[in-house]
């Protein structure tokens, strides 16, 4: 297996371990379960995953167009050095502020845009809404996720042809791997307390492996695609 | 603290302007009724406490002299005052508003 794809799935499981998209599907379930059945409640959450993979993958499908226009094929290390120190930098973003301190699972966000998708969560009826809520949780992650997305879609362009949308369907599919298990927690009949209870016990071990998974992409970058690459 | 009469309670429900909730029995039971829902606890047990709890905090607020009360204080209230009766449903009032 060539070192690209690895970061292409390195970069797919740290961007899953982030947690808004999972904290607006939870919302969006809790505020469902008091109002529509069961089964439009699982719809509305089919539908906000739906929108939630589908804006990432355009969203890399887009970087993959801009890195090559940029640089006309992959990046050179001189780029890939400074993406490192990015991603080491958001490393320490994620140990220091990504979630605020406290007994909660509150994270990074300002609160206005945190009570926007709070209020947006509790106002979807229907199939559209929630698809809509999907990309914008998606796209409120982007100063987190934006160079995961720009480090996958460097490594897609270096892959043979035939290969890049296989890896880039596979880095949007693993991205929302924990919208799938929260999809089935719903359908298991999980309460949304039972869901934030775990959130919230295992919030520490969350943020220092989002933190390291930055980290280690940043360093596997560095050795394999710049020192020896 | 100036409490509504039901009918008007249900009234300033109906515009749905958060800053013209004013604070009475229904509104507090309603809203646990509702919270209640989502965990899927029985109906008429529920209606019963949801009304037991907000007689008990309209009476405590009634006592003190602010005549407002923020969001976060009074789920904290509602979350305390609860937690008797389901530990669940304290945990929602508890986590309002601090998911993402």
């Amino acid at each position: 297996m060539k070192p690209d794809m690895f970061v292409i799935l390195l970069a797919g499981l740290v961007h899953a371990s982030l947690q808004l998209g999972i904290g607006a599907l939870l919302l969006l379930y809790h505020a469902s379960l008091g109002k529509h059945v069961k089964k439009h409640t699982r719809q509305l959450a089919s539908n906000y995953i739906l929108g939630n993979v589908l804006l990432t993958a355009l969203a890399v499908a887009a970087m993959c167009f801009g890195v090559d226009l940029v640089f006309q094929g992959p990046m050179n290390p001189a780029m890939l050095t400074i993406i490192t120190l990015l991603l080491a930098a958001l490393a320490v973003s994620i140990w220091v502020f990504y979630y605020r301190w406290g007994k909660s699972t509150e994270l990074w966000l300002p609160k206005s845009i945190a009570r926007y998708i709070d209020s947006r969560a509790k106002t979807t009826n229907s199939s559209t809404e929630a698809f809509s809520l999907g990309m914008l949780a998606c796209f409120a992650e982007a100063p987190f996720t934006f160079m995961l997305i720009t480090v996958a879609a460097n490594s897609i362009i270096s892959l043979p042809q035939g290969m890049q949308i296989i890896y880039l369907i596979i880095y949007s599919i693993i991205s929302i791997l924990p919208l799938i298990v929260l999809r089935f927690a719903i359908r298991r009949g999980d309460t949304t307390t039972d869901i934030q209870r775990w959130r919230i016990r295992h919030k520490n071990f969350l943020r220092v492996l989002s933190g390291t998974g930055f980290l280690v992409l940043g360093l596997f970058i560095l050795a394999f695609k710049v020192i020896i690459g | 603290m100036k409490l509504l009469k039901k009918k008007s309670a249900k009234k300033s429900e109906s515009k749905k302007s958060p800053a013209s909730n004013k604070l009475s029995v229904d509104y507090i039971a309603d809203d646990i009724i509702k919270e209640g829902k989502t965990l899927h606890l029985q109906a008429a047990p529920l209606k019963i406490v949801a009304n037991q709890v907000a007689e008990k905090i309209v009476k405590k607020l009634e006592k003190t002299d602010k005549r407002t009360i923020k969001k976060s204080d009074l789920n904290t209230l509602i979350a305390k005052e609860i937690k008797g009766y389901s530990k669940d449903l304290s945990f929602v009032y508890q986590n309002r508003g601090k998911i993402i």
